[in-house]
């Protein structure tokens, strides 16, 4: 089980990275004269992809009218003077819905992808410790553990955050949201791995080292942790949008990235106004994907999410 | 370990998990940059007035003592942000997020139960269909459930999009008004955990109807149905029980987020409001009362669960 999840990781990182590469506009660029107007139909013809310019014809009804006698080309192969393309249409402001959620995944899946790295490294570090030198290391590491496991995710994070500075600029958003999920994470992962570390230190090629000599780090790094990735490799993939529900979350509070940056959650803030989400539905694209990515990960993790779910309901 | 005794020692494990969060809260509280005196502009000795009279000017210790005292008596201290004693208000708001959460827990058992219950035992599409179906409601969670069912509520018309009566009604009305704006919220929580349900519920009855003696029953010449029912189901409930501890937390998670965008007046929504307005008291007493509910909430399960399953009772620990 561990290549499917280092598979999903893989095509999320390079997702992240290559998705405002793909945006047709800028995030923060504004068309004035297109606020919530309508996505618009691609159409395929003989010079290749084209849609039909729309126009306001009633500012106080967001009305829009097709103009089907002109063809623009799509802004990818030329950026069109006369009129801009809104393939997922635009939000309250005339800003390119497509352009802000390709743009939200480099932040959202940004984020999420570090905080995942931190958790799974502090997690793996103190559960090895913990499952290899028991005793009090290992209390401390499984009270503190277990107390954390057992707080609602949501809460925990919304409380964190909210007694913290609630304006801070946005590097040091990003590092203490990191910092708040990885402090909220790690028992996830160090729980499995102190469990398997227990079991996999009796065995006879670990006493075998100890017995001509290894040192301690040399076990554990070379004897006890390749016995942990298929457990890392999972954790990871649950891990993941986990951390991305809990920054859209966050931000659809008002708590997580300023409403200046685009990512996944800023973008639902909008979706906080009911009018305006009737009006606009597809406001609600960045919704569609927290999906896509909590689904993936639930098509490929289907038989070992039940064994994740099994391990906490152990714990009690 | 008989029962009695895993219940005391794991009631007691909730309890102290209860007092530690509520303590870590009040930190937390007390930690964050400002309190109720800087929120609103006013001049330094009604500032110090006002700090005084909330007991903020005293070290954190004092403080700390105070509260637990007024612990004791259910006195939670005073919420400079509505300007009432927190005690009233958290109870009225806990008991709002407990309708929420309770009515989620039941209408998530209803769905997710039965229909596990069938795919786990039955093949053809049918079964098929609600499988997939289940995986896609799971990858819903109940932020983006309650955006769409909120969306859907405002497109069609049918239901309130928020809150949790209309106000001014009493009787027979206003539980008609009451029960009319439940469905929203109670959806948006219940889908996921239905999902979830029905994961579990599948796989365990897949499980169960594999065991020698559901085969034993078929060939002693039951009917397909009631062999299902008597052998298999019973059986594969436990690890159905097992999950129910967890999906406490994942419930409480997910009534913040659900309550914050359908303006269900609970807890959750409380305690970011005091959040906000650096309400000390408020934080602590929200974070006090719900983990009390969560403590309660897990050790019910908990104890169901070794109830049902006496093995569970000696690895039990809080």
């Amino acid at each position: 089980m561990t290549r499917r999840p280092l598979l999903l990781i893989a095509v999320l990182v390079v997702l992240a990275l290559v998705a405002p590469a793909l945006a047709p506009y800028g995030p923060t660029e504004l068309f004035r004269e297109y606020q919530h107007a309508p996505p618009m139909r691609v159409h395929v013809g003989a010079t290749g992809l084209y849609a039909h310019p729309v126009t306001l014809i009633d500012r106080l009804e967001q009305r829009f009218s097709v103009d089907v006698t002109r063809r623009v080309a799509l802004p990818w192969s030329s950026r069109a003077e006369e009129a801009p393309v809104f393939v997922l249409g635009a939000d309250a402001l005339g800003r390119d819905v497509l352009s802000r959620t390709l743009y939200g995944a480099r932040a959202s899946l940004g984020l999420a992808l570090v905080a995942t790295a931190g958790a799974l490294a502090l997690g793996a570090v103190l559960g090895l410790w913990a499952g290899y030198a028991r005793g009090l290391v290992e209390r401390v590491v499984v009270t503190v553990g277990d107390l954390l496991l057992v707080l609602p995710m949501l809460y925990a994070v919304v409380a964190l955050r909210a007694a913290l500075p609630l304006v801070i600029s946005f590097g040091t958003v990003v590092l203490v949201l990191a910092v708040i999920f990885v402090t909220l994470g790690w028992p996830r992962v160090a729980r499995g791995v102190r469990a398997i570390v227990r079991a996999e230190a009796e065995r006879e090629h670990v006493l075998a080292a100890v017995a001509v000599g290894a040192s301690r780090w040399r076990v554990m790094t070379r004897h006890l942790l390749p016995a942990c990735l298929g457990h890392l490799a999972v954790q990871t993939a649950l891990l993941v949008p986990t951390f991305v529900l809990a920054e859209a979350t966050l931000s659809y509070v008002g708590l997580g990235f300023p409403d200046d940056v685009p990512s996944w959650g800023t973008a639902l803030t909008e979706a906080a106004n009911v009018a305006a989400v009737t009006r606009a539905p597809w406001t609600l694209a960045p919704a569609v994907a927290v999906f896509l990515v909590v689904l993936v990960t639930n098509v490929l993790l289907e038989p070992s999410r039940h064994d994740a779910v099994a391990d906490v309901s152990r714990s009690g | 370990m008989s029962l009695a005794r895993f219940v005391v020692r794991r009631a007691l494990g909730g309890l102290v998990f209860a007092l530690v969060v509520a303590s870590l809260s009040l930190v937390l509280a007390r930690l964050a940059p400002g309190d109720a005196s800087t929120v609103a502009d006013m001049p330094p000795e009604e500032r110090a007035a006002l700090r005084a009279e909330l007991g903020l000017d005293q070290p954190l210790l004092t403080q700390y003592g105070h509260w637990l005292v007024g612990l004791t008596r259910f006195d939670l201290g005073h919420s400079s942000h509505f300007n009432r004693p927190v005690s009233d208000l958290v109870g009225e708001r806990a008991r709002n997020t407990a309708v929420l959460a309770l009515a989620s827990l039941v209408v998530a058992s209803l769905i997710g139960i039965p229909l596990g219950r069938f795919t786990g035992a039955g093949h053809g599409p049918l079964a098929r269909v609600v499988r997939v179906a289940s995986v896609a409601v799971l990858s819903v969670p109940p932020l983006l459930s309650a955006l769409l069912l909120v969306f859907l509520a405002a497109e069609t018309g049918w239901l309130p999009v928020g809150g949790m009566t209309s106000g001014g009604l009493a009787g027979t009305a206003w539980l008609v008004d009451f029960a009319w704006h439940l469905p929203v919220p109670v959806l948006a929580l219940a889908l996921p955990l239905a999902a979830t349900l029905e994961r579990v519920q599948s796989r365990a009855m897949a499980e169960a109807v594999d065991r020698p003696f559901v085969d034993a029953s078929r060939a002693r010449g039951l009917a397909r149905d009631r062999s299902l029912r008597v052998h298999a189901w019973p059986v594969s409930l436990t690890p159905v029980l097992g999950v129910y501890g967890v999906l406490i937390g994942a419930l409480f998670s997910g009534s913040f987020i659900v309550e914050m965008i359908t303006s269900w007046p609970g807890l959750g929504q409380l305690l970011y409001t005091g959040l906000m307005a650096r309400d000390v008291w408020l934080v602590a007493g929200c974070g006090a009362t719900g983990a009390l509910w969560l403590a309660v909430g897990t050790t019910l399960a908990d104890v169901v669960h070794a109830v049902v399953d006496p093995r569970l009772r000696d690895r039990g620990h809080a």
